[in-house]
Order: structure tokens, then C-alpha cells, then sequence
């Protein structure tokens, strides 16, 4: 597998200038050699920056291949960079440390892994691929950036850590999955799509929600009163994602919108919303 | 060709900015970046001030028209206006439910009128009388809306009819440049034909007093040729209002062609912005919900409504709001009398004059649309029939000379002696009788001009910007007898005081605001 290994030189002046690198993409590097790449240009705040000025280049082989078996691995202190795999179609970037804003926004193929925490718009405006956070993440993940009422419409992302406000708003289809714990708006303007959380929710998950699925599996600490119960179940079918058993209350909402969004809240956790 | 003019398009005031601010996401679809000669700006639908001009360079345009300003926003309109480099400009006033005008149609003052009008259209900085679904704006205020002409205003002891043809009649006797510019009432609502042909029948009779011929400006006649009953039975009446247009000479129009693409309709009419984002609920592209939307409410003058669109091919409505616009300008006789506009933002950003250009010149490229569009096209409306394909002279009289005469920029619109040295040279790389074959050639040589030529200065040569130089702003000072304005003094000055939040000494716009002043002064007989 043809792979590159970027690697942040050390910040000569203030490292908290932000950097933002779409250019650092599968689909940029394809069939280009080792000097090619490394006299791409890349925006440090005002600043015009051949790439080679900000990493180390490694290559293993040429990169004349075909795209997805393209591998991009970047190393050293990536905190203030922005827009890695910015629309990418195809192949892997595979990040060994924290990463930036916007990280896989509008990808539509492909790989990411991050292994660290990803910062805010995450896999916004997402089409397809699947993104792999191995620690926390920021606000709006999967979610559409600013003023865009159609975010994140296909691929998956599965988050180990703890996630921000406001993931996945305005969904409009993939899958989300989220191994800690989420603060407030989970799945706002959601309207298709999928979201599962194992851990704990504080508030105002699925609001206004207008369809789409949200399985709570943790503790939902305050339930809107826009949503109605409906039933319980012991098994929740999903067409794209399979079975998943275990006891669960069903709620659809948001009532303040089209009711069509489905609830799903653990029920040994969450009954104390019904008890009077 | 002389510098292309755009008679009405939304490129700056208030609601075009509430607009940017509404939509932070037009601002990713489409940027500039800074050049050594030209500043960065974003936007693809309501682009930032600096990027407005030098897009219009690139189309070979010299000069654009905004076309509703509410006169107590006209200090920011003006302001943008300055910011807005290279091209010529000026903006109407919004007269059509102004209380001072309201209150006096009842009591049939014209002499008061027009001694209001003039003080409003010079205190403002405003070229001509805008008129924005009449009467129906301030009804809005009250959450209804006037549907035929003879609707009693809210409040008012009036009808559209009595404000449009005493409007007419204001406009004539001030002998101002252009016509009264009129945003029909039931504006895109079905079966509206109907109440458009009323409007032209209504001010038929009223003499003009200058050289133009015409006496209303239907504006964006496109959203006013609807026929049927419901979005059902939907159906195009562009045929007959060409028609009726071609039949009545004291009409003049603007198109407001529809673009298949993401935009952002704004307009005064704010009851119409609301049935908008009503009919956005059952839309695919849209949230179910609804789309965001914005309304306001200028006091005692005006309102508007903003909401984001998208046309699409494969709607059946969007598809023949598409075929109307081109139906009509295809069977329109007098090129004179009409000019290409999109309603810059509203039927789309008027970057896209160039295709439009393509379709209205190469039946080849209308056939390309139809066959990718919606079958409601073909069915509904008579598109498909007509083969009459313009050239580049009947280009040039839609995209500068009948504007120029319209507006009665005399200076404009033509390369004879004393014309303003605005020239556009375009490039098609074909040769020209092949171009109905080439529609992408013509898209192309149209969309980036050789060269565009301002006062004699190149300020766009070969893709890039070389010079920003400041625009000229029209506007105009109709002269009224002065014991007309004395007999309105008063009254003014108790509205200011008790109604409106600031006073009369702060409302006119002052010389600063006009870099590149060109007074237009009128006298009456």
C-alpha cells in the first residue's frame, strides 16, 4: 500500500496560527512524486507556505495507484490544523495525534482515523466514507456548518469518547455512533439518519427534530416535554443498521415540528421521566 | 458592445444584507480571492460589496440599478452602494405604502403628491418611484393582503388602482428619467395574468412628458404571467402577456428569468416572502419544516421578506417559471421595451446572464434544457414552438440599449458621440454566424469578458481585475413650485415628530454619501 508520512516540523514563530490544510487530501497527492508534493501550497493564517516549510515528507513508493489504496499518516502537533480530508473521494488518512476544525468536512469517501481528540464540524456536511475518532470531539459533529440546513447525508462516524453540542444537526442521512457521553441538542433538525449513543445525554436531545432515529443508551437527564411516548419495546429494527435488543421506550417528536422522529431511551435509566 | 446595464437587481440596502447575514452558507459556494488590484469577497447569491462589482466587470456590465430602497434605509443602501467599485448606480425609492402618500390619495391633493415625491426622491437619493405590490405592503402590516386592484388598503381609504395611476401621474408631471417601476400585486401567485394586464390597462390613458414613450415599468414581468387557478393547475400565460405587452406601447418590462440554481429570493413584498416559505414545507431540497425565512417591517414606509431557494429542473412549477421568462422575451416585438434581468438574486445571481444569453440566442441550448427538464415544460407551455433565436444585436438592445432608454441615461447604452467610454469587447473563439450552434461558446465569450472598459479606463482584462475606479451615482431632483413643498412642510414636520424615531432634520441622505454625484435635475411645465 503506497503510503506518505507527513510530520509537523516544530513551529519556528507562534504555533497557534491556524493552518488550513485541504490540500493535504488522497486526491490531491495522487500520481504526484515526493517534490511535487512538497511544493503544494498551504495557507498558515495570511501566509502562503510551500507544504514542505510545515511537515516532513516520507514516502514508502511512488504514489501512481489507484486512490483507495492511497494512505496518508501525519504525526506531530496537529492541534490548529484545519479541513484534513476536506472533500476527499477515496483512500486513508490515518491521524496519530489530536486534529483541528472541520476534519473530513464534505467528504464523500473514503477512511479517517484520528487517533486523539477532533476538534469542532468534525464530518460536517459529510456525504460518504466513514471517520473514526479514537478520542473526544467537538460541537457539531456530523453536522452542517454554519447556516447550511442540510448537513451530514451519508457515511459513518463513530466517535469513542465524549462529543460535543449539537451533533448531528440537521441530519439528513448516515449513521453516528458515540461510545461517552453527550451534552446538550443531540440530533437537532434532524431529519433522517441515525444517531446511537452508549453513554449519558444531559438535555434537549431530538430537538425539533422532523425524523430520524436517536437511540439512547445511557441516562437522558431532561426529556423535552415535545415528545410523546409511545410504547416499549425490546428490540429496535433498523434497516441500515440492523437489530438491537434490549428494553427500550419508544418516543416520537418533535411535536413542535412534524412528529415523524423516533426516541429511543433506555428503560431501566430513563423511567424516572414517566413516574408522577 | 457599450457597457451592459442591469435595470433592477438587489445589490445592496438593508434586506440584501439581512440576506448575507441569513445565509452564511451562500458565502462556501462561491469566492474571490484578493488580487494586487481587487479586494477578497464571498458570496454566490447576495455577494459582498466589493465582489458585486468586479463580477459584473467580468459580464462587460457598467452600470445596475438596486431597486427597493425604503427611503429611511436609504443611508445604508447608500453606503453599500459607495462600497460597490467600478460600476455606475443608483436606486429607486419605495413609495408604494408610504402613510404621508396613503393618507393623502384620499383626499386627492395632487399638487401635495407630487410635492412629497419630489422632497422623498431628492432627500433619499433615489432615481425613480418604486412600487412594491401597492397598498399590499402596508396591509401586510395588519397579516392580510390586498388580491385585486380594487382591494381597499388597510386602514387607508384607497385601492392599489387610485395609489398606481396617481403614482403615474406624480411620475409625469416631475418629467423624472424613467417610468414608475412596478412590482405587480399577486406576484407569483397563479392566475395572477390576469391583474398584470389590469395594471397595464390602468395607467393606459396617462400622457408622458418626456422623451420616453413608456408610462410603466412592469418589472420582473416573468413572476406576473401565471395562469391557472392553484400550484395544480399551474400553467404558463407568458404568450398572452407578450402579447399584451407587444399590443400596448406604453409598457416597458424586465424579465426576472429563472436560473436552475441555489438563491435567495428578497423582496419588499413581504406577504409573498411569507406564502414562499409556506410552499417550501412541501419541497424536497427544503427542511420539513419549512425554509428559514426573515420578514420586517420599515415604519410607516415599508416591508420585506427574505427566503433561501432553490429552482430545480425536475420541479414542474420551477421548469415552467423557466419556460415563461424565455417565452416572453422570444415573442416580445419592441426590443426596446425589455430588458434581460434575473431579479438579481431572485430568480437567480445575475452571474448567470450568460446562459441565459445562450438559450435566448441558440434554440439548440433551450432543446438541451427542456429535454433534462421537467415534461411539464413541454405541456404546459409553448417553448418548444417557438425557433426564433436572437442575435447579437437583439443581445445588445435586451442587456444595454433598452435599459439605457428606459432609465433615460441618454449617455449610456450606445458608442456614438458622447457616450460614456463604458465598452465591453467579448471574445466568442468561434466565428459569429456559427455561434446558435455553440451555445457553450456563447456562455463562455459572455460570462469573461476581453476587455471591459470604464470612462475610458480597462478595469478587466483577461480574467483579472487591473483598476477599481468609483461608480457614479444617479439620482434625481425633480423641482416642484415652492409653495407646494411650503403647503407640506407642516404635516411633515408633526409626522416626523410624533411618529417616526428619527427626526426630520436626520432623514435626508447627505452629500457624502454620493462620491460621484450625477444630479438629474427635472422641471415641471
Amino acid at each position: 500500500m503506497p503510503t506518505i508520512t507527513l510530520t509537523r516540523k516544530e513551529s519556528q514563530t507562534n504555533p497557534k496560527i491556524p493552518i488550513e490544510a485541504e490540500i493535504i487530501s488522497p486526491d490531491v497527492f495522487l500520481n504526484k512524486s515526493k517534490e511535487q508534493i512538497a511544493e503544494l501550497i498551504i495557507w498558515r493564517g495570511n501566509r502562503q507556505l510551500p507544504l514542505n516549510d510545515l511537515f516532513t515528507l516520507d514516502l514508502d513508493n511512488d504514489l501512481n495507484c489507484k486512490i483507495d489504496d492511497l494512505k496518508i499518516i501525519l504525526e506531530g502537533d496537529l492541534a490548529n490544523i484545519k479541513r484534513i480530508g476536506q472533500g476527499i473521494t477515496g483512500g486513508e488518512i490515518l491521524i496519530n495525534s489530536s486534529i483541528g476544525m472541520h476534519v473530513g468536512f464534505q467528504m464523500k469517501g473514503g477512511k479517517i482515523t484520528v487517533n486523539g481528540d477532533a476538534d469542532d464540524f468534525a464530518g460536517a456536511n459529510m456525504e460518504g466514507g466513514e471517520i473514526i475518532i479514537n478520542g473526544n470531539a467537538g460541537h457539531y459533529l456530523g453536522g452542517s456548518i454554519r447556516g447550511d440546513w442540510r448537513g451530514m447525508s451519508g457515511g459513518k462516524i463513530r466517535v469513542e469518547g465524549n462529543v460535543g453540542n449539537e451533533t448531528g444537526v440537521w441530519m439528513r442521512n448516515g449513521i453516528i455512533e458515540i461510545g461517552g457521553n453527550a451534552p446538550m441538542f443531540l440530533g437537532m433538525h434532524m431529519h433522517r439518519g441515525l444517531i446511537i449513543i452508549d453513554g449519558n445525554v444531559e438535555e434537549r436531545a431530538g430537538a425539533e427534530m422532523t425524523g430520524g432515529v436517536i437511540i439512547i443508551k445511557g441516562i437522558l437527564h431532561k426529556l423535552l416535554p415535545s415528545f410523546e411516548f409511545k410504547k416499549k419495546t425490546n428490540s429496535i429494527k433498523l434497516e441500515e443498521y440492523g437489530e438491537i435488543k434490549g428494553n427500550y421506550l419508544e418516543l416520537a417528536g418533535d411535536f413542535a415540528e412534524r412528529k415523524q422522529g423516533l426516541l429511543y431511551l433506555d428503560e431501566s435509566k430513563n423511567s424516572f421521566h414517566f413516574k408522577d | 458592445m457599450p457597457g451592459g446595464i442591469d435595470i433592477h437587481a438587489h445589490i445592496a440596502g438593508p434586506k440584501v444584507n439581512a440576506g448575507r447575514l441569513l445565509r452564511p452558507e451562500d458565502h462556501l459556494i462561491e469566492h474571490f480571492k484578493k488580487t494586487p488590484y481587487a479586494r477578497s469577497g464571498v458570496g454566490h447569491s447576495i455577494p459582498s460589496t466589493f465582489f458585486t462589482g468586479y463580477s459584473y466587470a467580468k459580464l462587460g456590465y457598467t452600470c445596475a440599478m438596486e431597486p427597493a430602497m425604503p427611503p429611511l434605509e436609504a443611508r445604508h443602501t447608500h453606503e453599500e452602494l459607495m462600497d460597490i467599485p467600478i460600476i455606475d448606480k443608483g436606486a429607486y425609492t419605495l413609495l408604494g405604502s408610504n402613510w404621508f402618500l396613503l393618507e393623502r390619495m384620499k383626499e386627492m391633493k395632487l399638487n401635495d403628491l407630487t410635492a412629497f415625491v419630489s422632497w422623498l426622491l431628492y432627500s433619499s437619493g433615489g432615481y425613480t418611484i418604486k412600487l412594491v405590490n401597492p397598498g399590499g405592503e402596508e396591509t401586510w402590516a395588519w397579516g392580510k393582503n390586498v388580491c385585486s386592484l380594487d382591494d381597499k388598503v388597510a386602514y387607508f381609504n384607497t385601492t392599489p388602482r387610485t395609489i398606481i395611476q396617481k403614482l403615474a401621474e406624480v411620475n409625469e408631471r416631475l418629467h423624472l428619467p424613467h417610468s414608475i417601476h412596478l412590482h405587480t400585486n399577486n406576484l407569483g401567485v397563479p392566475g395572477n395574468y390576469e391583474i398584470t394586464k389590469e395594471t397595464i390597462d390602468c395607467v393606459k390613458g396617462i400622457k408622458t412628458t418626456t422623451s420616453r414613450k413608456t408610462n410603466v415599468h412592469i418589472t420582473h414581468i416573468q413572476f406576473s404571467s401565471y395562469g391557472g387557478k392553484d400550484w395544480g393547475d399551474f400553467c404558463s400565460e407568458g404568450g398572452e402577456i407578450a402579447h399584451y405587452v407587444n399590443k400596448n406601447p406604453h409598457v416597458s418590462c424586465d424579465i426576472g428569468q429563472v436560473v436552475f440554481t441555489n438563491t435567495t429570493t428578497m423582496t419588499a413584498d413581504g406577504a409573498w416572502e411569507w406564502a414562499l416559505r409556506g410552499i417550501t414545507e412541501h419541497l424536497a431540497w427544503s427542511p420539513r419544516s419549512g425554509s428559514k425565512w426573515m420578514n420586517a417591517q420599515v415604519e410607516l414606509e415599508s416591508c420585506a421578506g427574505i427566503v433561501p431557494y432553490i429552482f430545480r429542473r425536475k420541479n414542474p412549477v420551477n421548469a415552467m417559471q423557466w419556460a415563461i421568462g424565455l417565452e416572453i422575451m422570444l415573442s416580445l416585438k419592441d426590443l426596446t421595451r425589455v430588458n434581460l434581468t434575473t431579479d438579481h438574486p431572485n430568480g437567480g445571481p445575475f452571474t448567470f446572464y450568460p446562459l441565459i444569453i445562450s438559450w435566448l440566442m441558440s434554440k439548440k441550448a433551450r432543446e438541451q434544457m427542456i429535454n433534462r427538464s421537467d415534461k411539464a415544460i413541454v405541456e404546459k407551455t409553448s417553448l418548444k414552438d417557438i425557433t426564433h433565436e436572437f442575435s447579437l444585436s437583439d443581445i445588445a438592445r435586451v442587456s444595454r440599449v433598452s435599459a439605457a432608454s428606459l432609465l433615460g441615461l441618454t449617455n449610456k447604452g450606445h458608442l456614438g458621440i458622447g457616450a460614456d467610454a463604458d465598452i465591453a469587447i467579448y471574445d466568442f473563439k468561434v466565428p459569429l454566424n456559427e455561434l446558435a450552434n455553440n451555445p457553450t461558446a456563447i456562455e463562455n465569450g459572455f460570462s469573461d469578458a476581453k476587455y471591459t472598459i470604464k470612462d475610458g479606463q480597462i478595469v478587466y482584462f483577461d480574467g483579472q481585475i487591473l483598476a477599481s475606479p468609483v461608480g457614479r451615482t444617479f439620482r434625481v431632483k425633480p423641482e416642484v413650485p415652492d409653495d407646494w413643498l411650503a403647503n407640506i412642510r407642516d404635516a411633515l414636520e408633526e409626522r416626523f415628530q410624533k411618529y417616526y424615531t428619527v427626526s426630520l432634520n436626520n432623514y435626508p441622505v447627505q452629500k457624502t454619501y454620493f462620491p460621484r454625484e450625477e444630479l438629474i435635475v427635472t422641471k415641471m411645465d
